[in-house]
């Protein structure tokens, strides 16, 4: 399907929305009749667009509860804490763990625990949280639905939300949003067999606090760089021919491709990788395509790892050149966009 | 009470249901029918599925067995309402059994004994089929209506295939049954094999880290 019907479908589908979202009791009508006042409905556009770039685009701080209870294997284990977030709205954002409270590990562990988080913050705030990252894909991919029902979560005041895959088994997301910022107040993360998996709720929040000139940013120690347009550039820039998922008429879209450096496993050098990101609107990919090398296995084999909670990670070589795809996404999804670059 | 709708509104809403091709309909009450109907399905559609409950399986599967068909019998017999007879009865018995003398024993019609041996039999069909005979008789639209006596009023026609169409059927088919295995090969067509790790103590060193920051150094904090 091209982009710009996907557009159309997306903007009909909100439009439908806005619509299912008025208040059709004041829709003229013969007073013996009244008609049924809807509960339900699509979200407004204005809303999720203010829910894709709410994240950075709000200042705001506040200190949210994570946790995570996650199947690996037949066990489940569960994970939770304190975090702190902050934005001032012009792009700038900070995360910092504050208390680990399950499960309990020895002061140095937990010491460690804390720096750990500090290197991963990043990640975190892009790709933990419920997001938006694509309006349109998320249109053509989710059944998003306002129940009706207000809330107030730390004092804000938020409209329920739901979002269910339209076709196939995902993760079902129950959210609350500030009616007035967009910002995800809170979220609970649902597997299909209806399964709590995650939360992340915000206990106390503060909208365009006073930072001090000294407030402690996160710097991105993001080393990416944009892959070039062109075949001969970017050949000239990675040494191979990159190779790239075709998500055309998929649930996955191509949101970015970049080029990153990693160190080889012996510690001899680094690693070429050309990343694609995909999205499906909410959640995210990574397919990753490295360079060949002699010493890798001939065969062509993909190797699944276990799944660990809601993330799926497969990774192997194929025609002598390593392929990695990762993310919340099934592994057999993540097995298909990787032969789609083949 | 609602007011009865207008019979094009009917047929309009008939069409929407069949998810036949709407036709030309210019009325607000219908459009907003249909933005309705169309919310309430996409609600429907989040609904989680329900399982029946194991236990249900395991009596539906004791009833059905011929042990417990004389259980199902006694039961049935005891849902059964009494029927008080009215007086007019009882008097038309009174003077049928002094008319007949002593001689005179009652016994139940025949109509009664088949009602019995059916009930007996299968009581399960014999209450469906009551409940069923209580229904109320839906009225078909008047559009089908419509639509009969139109069907009903032209001259028969007997249509035969042509040899074009069939080859075009034929052809049809042919690409479809060609189409099928890209379809649903999709993903036993990958062209590299595919191994899955049991342990995630098999992990590659970049697949732990992956999930360590993802999950928040899940797999470090429970040493698994």
């Amino acid at each position: 399907m091209r982009r710009s019907s996907l557009f159309l479908t997306a903007v009909a589908g909100l439009a439908f929305g806005l619509a299912g979202c008025g208040d059709v009791s004041s829709v003229s009508a013969p007073p013996t009749t009244p008609p049924p006042v809807l509960h339900s409905g699509l979200p407004s556009e204005t809303l999720v667009q203010r829910m894709r770039v709410a994240p950075t685009a709000v200042a705001y701080s506040g200190v949210r509860r994570i946790e995570q209870s996650w199947q690996v294997g037949v066990t489940v284990y569960s994970t939770s804490y304190r975090e702190e977030v902050a934005s001032d709205g012009q792009g700038r954002v900070a995360l910092q763990a504050l208390e680990l409270i399950a499960p309990t590990l020895p002061p140095r562990s937990e010491e460690l625990w804390h720096m750990l988080q500090e290197s991963r913050d990043g990640f975190l705030f892009r790709y933990r949280d419920f997001r938006i990252h694509d309006v349109v894909q998320m249109a053509v991919n989710y059944s998003p639905i306002a129940t009706g029902v207000r809330t107030e979560v730390a004092g804000r005041d938020c409209d329920e939300l739901v979002f269910a895959l339209r076709h196939g088994a995902a993760f079902t997301y129950n959210l609350a949003v500030d009616r007035e910022t967009g910002l995800v107040m809170r979220c609970e993360q649902f597997a299909t067999d209806g399964r709590v998996m995650g939360k992340v709720e915000f206990e106390s929040f503060e909208l365009n606090p006073q930072f001090a000139p000294d407030f402690s940013w996160d710097e991105s120690s993001n080393q990416e760089q944009p892959l070039p347009e062109s075949r001969t550039s970017r050949f000239a820039a990675v040494g191979f021919r990159p190779r790239q998922p075709e998500g055309d008429g998929g649930r996955f879209q191509l949101l970015e491709s970049t080029i990153v450096r990693s160190p080889q496993p012996d510690g001899a050098g680094e690693i070429t990788w050309v990343k694609s990101t995909l999205t499906d609107g909410i959640e995210v990919v990574f397919v990753l395509h490295g360079g060949s090398d002699p010493s890798l296995v001939s065969e062509d084999v993909m190797r699944v790892a276990p799944s660990v909670g809601p993330w799926n990670h497969v990774e192997g070589t194929l025609d002598g050149e390593r392929f990695m795809a990762l993310g919340r996404a099934s592994a057999d999804e993540l097995l298909d966009l990787i032969a789609s670059t083949l | 009470m609602k007011p009865q709708a207008h019979p094009d509104c009917n047929a309009f809403r008939v069409a929407a249901l069949d998810r036949a091709a709407l036709s030309e309909h210019a009325c607000a009450e219908c459009e907003r029918w249909v933005a309705r109907l169309a919310l309430r399905e996409g609600l429907l559609r989040t609904l989680p599925r329900m399982v029946a409950p194991r236990e249900l399986d395991d009596l539906s599967e004791h009833e059905l067995e011929s042990e417990g068909r004389r259980a199902r019998a006694v039961r049935a017999l005891e849902s059964l309402a009494q029927v008080e007879a009215d007086e007019e009865l009882d008097r038309a018995v009174e003077a049928l059994a002094s008319d007949a003398g002593p001689q005179f024993s009652a016994c139940a019609p025949s109509v009664l004994d088949r009602l019995v041996a059916e009930e007996l039999a299968n009581p399960v069909k014999a209450r469906v089929a009551r409940q069923v005979e209580s229904l109320a008789r839906l009225e078909a639209p008047t559009v089908l209506e419509q639509r009969v006596a139109r069907e009903l009023a032209q001259p028969r026609v007997e249509r035969r295939l042509t040899t074009r169409a069939w080859l075009s059927i034929a052809a049809a088919a042919i690409a479809l049954l060609s189409l099928a295995p890209l379809a649903f090969e999709r993903r036993g067509a990958r062209p590299f094999r595919v191994e899955r790790l049991e342990s995630t103590r098999d992990l590659s060193p970049s697949a732990r880290a992956w999930f360590e920051t993802v999950s928040s150094g899940l797999l470090a904090q429970n040493n698994i």
